[in-house]
Protein backbone atom coordinates (compact mmCIF):
# COMPACT_ATOMS: atom_id res chain seq x y z
CA UNK A 1 0.00 0.00 0.00
CA UNK A 2 1.19 3.45 -0.96
CA UNK A 3 -0.15 6.25 1.23
CA UNK A 4 0.58 9.83 2.28
CA UNK A 5 -0.69 9.76 5.83
CA UNK A 6 2.22 11.72 7.26
CA UNK A 7 1.85 14.52 4.68
CA UNK A 8 -1.89 14.74 5.32
CA UNK A 9 -1.38 14.98 9.08
CA UNK A 10 1.36 17.62 8.62
CA UNK A 11 -0.90 19.78 6.44
CA UNK A 12 -3.88 19.42 8.81
CA UNK A 13 -1.66 20.31 11.77
CA UNK A 14 -0.39 23.41 9.97
CA UNK A 15 -3.96 24.51 9.22
CA UNK A 16 -5.08 23.71 12.82
CA UNK A 17 -7.70 21.35 11.36
CA UNK A 18 -6.63 17.99 12.80
CA UNK A 19 -10.00 17.56 14.54
CA UNK A 20 -12.20 18.77 11.66
CA UNK A 21 -15.17 16.77 10.42
CA UNK A 22 -14.14 14.69 7.39
CA UNK A 23 -16.08 14.73 4.08
CA UNK A 24 -16.19 12.08 1.34
CA UNK A 25 -15.63 14.30 -1.70
CA UNK A 26 -13.20 17.15 -2.38
CA UNK A 27 -15.69 19.43 -4.16
CA UNK A 28 -19.42 19.86 -3.68
CA UNK A 29 -21.34 18.59 -6.73
CA UNK A 30 -24.03 21.26 -6.37
CA UNK A 31 -23.54 24.25 -8.64
CA UNK A 32 -21.76 27.15 -7.04
CA UNK A 33 -23.35 30.55 -7.43
CA UNK A 34 -21.19 33.62 -7.72
CA UNK A 35 -21.87 35.94 -4.80
CA UNK A 36 -20.35 39.30 -3.96
CA UNK A 37 -17.20 38.31 -2.14
CA UNK A 38 -14.90 39.76 0.48
CA UNK A 39 -11.13 39.61 0.45
CA UNK A 40 -9.83 37.01 2.84
CA UNK A 41 -8.79 38.87 5.98
CA UNK A 42 -5.54 36.97 6.61
CA UNK A 43 -4.00 35.76 3.34
CA UNK A 44 -0.87 34.42 5.08
CA UNK B 1 -3.80 33.21 -5.70
CA UNK B 2 -2.86 36.86 -5.38
CA UNK B 3 -6.35 37.96 -4.22
CA UNK B 4 -7.81 35.27 -1.98
CA UNK B 5 -11.42 35.75 -0.87
CA UNK B 6 -13.62 34.20 1.80
CA UNK B 7 -15.24 31.85 -0.72
CA UNK B 8 -11.80 30.57 -1.77
CA UNK B 9 -11.13 29.78 1.89
CA UNK B 10 -14.44 27.89 2.14
CA UNK B 11 -13.35 25.69 -0.80
CA UNK B 12 -9.86 25.15 0.67
CA UNK B 13 -11.37 24.12 4.01
CA UNK B 14 -13.51 21.56 2.19
CA UNK B 15 -10.36 20.12 0.54
CA UNK B 16 -8.67 19.88 3.96
CA UNK B 17 -11.73 18.08 5.36
CA UNK B 18 -11.57 15.71 2.39
CA UNK B 19 -7.86 15.11 3.07
CA UNK B 20 -8.74 14.27 6.66
CA UNK B 21 -11.25 11.71 5.35
CA UNK B 22 -8.54 10.06 3.23
CA UNK B 23 -5.94 9.79 6.02
CA UNK B 24 -6.31 6.03 6.33
CA UNK B 25 -6.53 5.23 2.62
CA UNK B 26 -3.79 4.33 0.18
CA UNK B 27 -3.08 3.00 -3.27
CA UNK B 28 -3.13 -0.75 -3.60
CA UNK B 29 -0.14 -1.87 -5.67
CA UNK B 30 -0.20 -5.51 -6.68
CA UNK B 31 2.22 -7.69 -8.55
CA UNK B 32 0.86 -8.42 -12.00
CA UNK B 33 1.95 -10.16 -15.15
CA UNK B 34 1.02 -7.31 -17.49
CA UNK B 35 3.59 -4.68 -18.48
CA UNK B 36 1.09 -2.85 -20.68
CA UNK B 37 0.48 0.86 -20.37
CA UNK B 38 -2.98 2.20 -20.93
CA UNK B 39 -4.39 5.64 -20.34
CA UNK B 40 -7.69 7.45 -20.02
CA UNK B 41 -8.17 11.10 -20.98
CA UNK B 42 -11.22 13.26 -20.46
CA UNK B 43 -12.33 16.87 -20.40
CA UNK B 44 -15.29 18.80 -19.08
CA UNK B 45 -15.92 21.63 -21.48
CA UNK B 46 -16.25 25.28 -20.35
CA UNK B 47 -16.82 24.09 -16.80
CA UNK B 48 -15.36 27.01 -14.89
CA UNK B 49 -17.99 29.59 -13.98
CA UNK B 50 -15.31 32.26 -13.52
CA UNK B 51 -13.63 32.16 -16.92
CA UNK B 52 -15.27 29.33 -18.90
CA UNK B 53 -12.04 27.43 -19.25
CA UNK B 54 -12.36 23.64 -19.43
CA UNK B 55 -11.11 21.03 -17.03
CA UNK B 56 -8.94 18.26 -18.40
CA UNK B 57 -7.51 15.13 -16.84
CA UNK B 58 -5.72 11.90 -17.55
CA UNK B 59 -4.97 8.65 -15.77
CA UNK B 60 -2.35 6.08 -16.74
CA UNK B 61 -2.27 2.44 -15.67
CA UNK B 62 0.79 0.19 -15.72
CA UNK B 63 -0.79 -3.25 -15.76
CA UNK B 64 -3.42 -3.17 -13.00
CA UNK B 65 -1.93 -0.25 -11.11
CA UNK B 66 -2.62 3.43 -11.71
CA UNK B 67 0.77 5.15 -11.73
CA UNK B 68 0.20 8.65 -13.10
CA UNK B 69 -2.69 11.08 -13.16
CA UNK B 70 -3.47 14.73 -13.52
CA UNK B 71 -6.41 17.03 -13.09
CA UNK B 72 -6.20 20.64 -14.15
CA UNK B 73 -7.84 23.61 -15.74
CA UNK B 74 -6.86 24.01 -19.39
CA UNK B 75 -4.80 27.13 -20.04
CA UNK B 76 -6.78 28.52 -22.95
CA UNK B 77 -10.51 28.97 -23.45
CA UNK B 78 -11.73 26.26 -25.81
CA UNK B 79 -14.74 26.80 -28.04
CA UNK B 80 -15.83 23.21 -28.63
CA UNK B 81 -16.06 20.14 -26.44
CA UNK B 82 -14.22 17.99 -28.98
CA UNK B 83 -11.36 20.47 -28.98
CA UNK B 84 -11.22 20.35 -25.16
CA UNK B 85 -11.20 16.53 -25.32
CA UNK B 86 -8.53 16.64 -27.98
CA UNK B 87 -6.34 18.88 -25.85
CA UNK B 88 -6.72 16.46 -22.92
CA UNK B 89 -5.86 13.63 -25.31
CA UNK B 90 -2.67 15.42 -26.36
CA UNK B 91 -1.59 15.89 -22.72
CA UNK B 92 -2.38 12.24 -21.94
CA UNK B 93 -0.49 11.10 -25.03
CA UNK B 94 2.60 13.08 -24.00
CA UNK B 95 2.51 11.43 -20.56
CA UNK B 96 2.02 7.90 -21.93
CA UNK B 97 4.86 8.35 -24.43
CA UNK B 98 7.18 9.63 -21.71
CA UNK B 99 6.32 6.62 -19.52
CA UNK B 100 6.89 4.32 -22.50
CA UNK B 101 10.40 5.79 -22.98
CA UNK B 102 11.06 5.37 -19.26
CA UNK B 103 10.02 1.70 -19.41
CA UNK B 104 12.26 1.19 -22.44
CA UNK B 105 15.18 2.72 -20.51
CA UNK B 106 14.43 0.30 -17.66
CA UNK B 107 14.53 -2.60 -20.16
CA UNK B 108 10.85 -3.41 -19.64
CA UNK B 109 9.62 -5.17 -22.76
CA UNK B 110 6.59 -3.66 -24.49
CA UNK B 111 4.69 -5.88 -26.88
CA UNK B 112 1.75 -3.68 -27.73
CA UNK B 113 1.47 0.03 -28.34
CA UNK B 114 -0.20 1.68 -25.32
CA UNK B 115 -3.93 2.30 -25.68
CA UNK B 116 -5.53 5.60 -24.71
CA UNK B 117 -9.26 5.55 -24.02
CA UNK B 118 -11.26 8.63 -24.85
CA UNK B 119 -15.03 9.08 -24.50
CA UNK B 120 -15.38 11.66 -27.26
CA UNK B 121 -15.97 10.13 -30.68
CA UNK B 122 -15.00 13.34 -32.47
CA UNK B 123 -11.59 13.36 -30.80
CA UNK B 124 -10.96 9.68 -31.62
CA UNK B 125 -11.86 10.33 -35.27
CA UNK B 126 -9.55 13.34 -35.40
CA UNK B 127 -6.67 11.22 -34.14
CA UNK B 128 -7.19 8.60 -36.88
CA UNK B 129 -8.26 10.63 -39.88
CA UNK B 130 -5.46 12.16 -41.95
CA UNK B 131 -7.80 14.88 -43.23
CA UNK B 132 -7.20 18.05 -41.27
CA UNK B 133 -10.39 19.25 -39.56
CA UNK B 134 -9.24 21.83 -37.13
CA UNK B 135 -8.73 25.43 -38.09
CA UNK B 136 -6.70 27.15 -35.41
CA UNK B 137 -3.01 26.93 -34.80
CA UNK B 138 -2.99 25.65 -31.21
CA UNK B 139 -5.33 22.78 -32.17
CA UNK B 140 -3.14 22.12 -35.15
CA UNK B 141 -0.10 21.52 -32.95
CA UNK B 142 -1.98 19.10 -30.67
CA UNK B 143 -3.52 17.46 -33.70
CA UNK B 144 -0.21 16.84 -35.44
CA UNK B 145 1.40 15.58 -32.25
CA UNK B 146 -1.24 12.93 -31.52
CA UNK B 147 -1.74 12.04 -35.20
CA UNK B 148 1.99 11.55 -35.65
CA UNK B 149 2.19 9.10 -32.71
CA UNK B 150 -0.85 7.19 -33.95
CA UNK B 151 0.56 7.02 -37.48
CA UNK B 152 3.87 5.68 -36.11
CA UNK B 153 1.84 3.08 -34.16
CA UNK B 154 3.39 4.27 -30.89
CA UNK B 155 -0.08 4.60 -29.37
CA UNK B 156 -3.64 3.63 -30.21
CA UNK B 157 -6.67 5.77 -29.46
CA UNK B 158 -9.89 3.91 -28.67
CA UNK B 159 -13.38 5.00 -27.78
CA UNK B 160 -14.75 4.21 -24.33
CA UNK B 161 -18.34 5.00 -23.18
CA UNK B 162 -18.52 7.80 -20.62
CA UNK B 163 -19.72 5.42 -17.88
CA UNK B 164 -16.40 3.53 -18.16
CA UNK B 165 -14.27 6.65 -18.48
CA UNK B 166 -12.03 6.53 -15.40
CA UNK B 167 -10.51 9.98 -16.02
CA UNK B 168 -14.00 11.52 -15.59
CA UNK B 169 -13.32 11.87 -11.87
CA UNK B 170 -10.51 14.37 -12.65
CA UNK B 171 -12.74 16.74 -14.61
CA UNK B 172 -15.82 17.50 -12.52
CA UNK B 173 -17.44 17.13 -9.08
CA UNK B 174 -19.40 13.94 -8.34
CA UNK B 175 -21.92 12.89 -5.70
CA UNK B 176 -20.51 10.66 -2.96
CA UNK B 177 -21.71 7.31 -4.39
CA UNK B 178 -20.21 7.84 -7.86
CA UNK B 179 -17.07 9.44 -6.44
CA UNK B 180 -16.30 6.55 -4.11
CA UNK B 181 -17.00 4.11 -6.97
CA UNK B 182 -13.97 5.72 -8.66
CA UNK B 183 -11.89 4.98 -5.55
CA UNK B 184 -12.64 1.31 -6.04
CA UNK B 185 -11.74 1.41 -9.74
CA UNK B 186 -8.52 3.32 -9.06
CA UNK B 187 -7.69 0.77 -6.36
CA UNK B 188 -7.77 3.17 -3.46
CA UNK B 189 -8.26 1.01 -0.37
CA UNK B 190 -8.29 1.45 3.43
CA UNK B 191 -4.86 0.96 4.98
CA UNK B 192 -4.53 -2.48 6.64
CA UNK B 193 -3.62 -1.01 10.05
CA UNK B 194 -6.71 1.24 10.11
Amino acid sequence: MLHQRKYILDILTRACMTSCKPVDTSVSPSKVTLLPDHSFSDPT
Amino acid sequence: MHAPTDSHWVVVKRILRYLKGTTFYGFHITQGSSFALHGFTDADWADSIDDRKSMGGYLVFFGQTSISWKSGKQHTIIRSSTEAEYKALAHGTAEVIWLQYLLTDLQVPSVYAPTIWCDNLGATYLSANPIFHACTKHVEVDYHFVRDRVAKKEIQIRFVPSRDQLADVFTKPFPVASFTAFWFKLRVDPLPSA
